[in-house]
């Protein structure tokens, strides 16, 4: 069975921000459990998170959703999600959906960590 | 192109370049798939995203919200690629009526339990709206025994 890797979610805690590392696929089989990390890092840090997908080769529209749920939470607490991407594919599904303007994106982790500040 | 060309196009050349049954387990082997076939029919490789992308939408709808697993068939006819996404429900029916299983390629796989996709209640038409924005032309037929969605790609672009 070719199930996507479970390789988890892992949440790590930089210069004081959680960043939740995302793997490289990102679809209906595992974005509930995505949707429950990020929220759960979100209530931790009072609102801000960074979310790295620059390993994330495809996310669908489940995926998004994870994360507009992230977005609207870390709102609720004052805070922001700042995003890292690098990938074509990651970088076309969310000029689609339009969440290119609705999430501050970076090219890298060291950017989107400055943002934070 | 109409439709009715692609229709005509196809009965001449019947045989799809894919034909495969897919269901909650098999999705990351469908995306490989599929991407492999656009870039077999000449697409470069970010048209051949968004086949990829357009299709493991349409295919998780069938999982998710239309009986668990499903069909895909892509053809390349002369002007566009042609991808045809049967949900759980029609493939069922078929086979009750022609007392066949599943055609050849992936079978689903009946361990695979609906708990195994945790789906957000995203709504159903999120899928098809993302189809549409990808492909060249969408077209659904729902009947009583179920949904086909077609899209198609064309290949001069």
């Amino acid at each position: 069975m070719t199930r996507v890797p479970d390789a988890g979610f892992p949440v790590e805690i930089v210069a004081g921000v959680p960043v939740v590392t995302t793997c490289e696929e990102i679809d209906v089989t595992n974005a509930a459990r995505l949707r429950a990390v990020l929220l759960e890092a979100a209530a931790r840090s009072h609102g801000t998170l960074v979310i790295d997908m620059s390993r994330t080769q495809f996310c669908d529209t489940s995926g998004i959703h994870a994360l507009v749920s992230a977005h609207k939470r870390a709102q609720a607490e004052h805070g922001e999600v700042l995003l890292v991407i690098n990938t074509a594919t990651v970088r076309r599904i969310f000029a689609i959906t339009r969440l290119d303007q609705v999430i501050p994106h970076f090219e890298s982790l060291e950017q989107a960590l400055e943002a934070a500040w | 192109m109409a439709w009715e060309e692609i229709a005509t196009d196809r009965t001449g050349n019947a045989a799809p370049l894919l034909d495969l049954t897919f269901d909650s387990g098999t999705l990351l082997t469908l995306r490989g798939e599929v991407r492999a076939c656009a870039i077999q029919s000449g697409f470069p490789e970010d048209r051949a995203g968004d086949v990829v992308l357009a299709i493991h939408e349409l295919a998780a709808n069938a999982i998710v919200h239309d009986g668990g697993a499903g069909r895909l068939r892509i053809w390349k006819l002369t002007r566009a690629l042609q991808c045809q996404v049967d949900d759980g429900d029609l493939m069922r029916s078929r086979e009750a009526e022609t007392g066949r299983g599943g055609v050849g390629g992936i079978r689903p796989s009946s361990a695979s339990s609906p708990a195994s996709v945790n789906p957000l209640p995203s709504e159903k038409g999120h899928g098809l709206w993302m189809a549409r924005q990808l492909a060249d032309q969408v077209r659904t037929l729902s009947g009583l025994h179920g949904t086909s969605v077609l899209i198609a790609f064309d290949l001069s672009r």
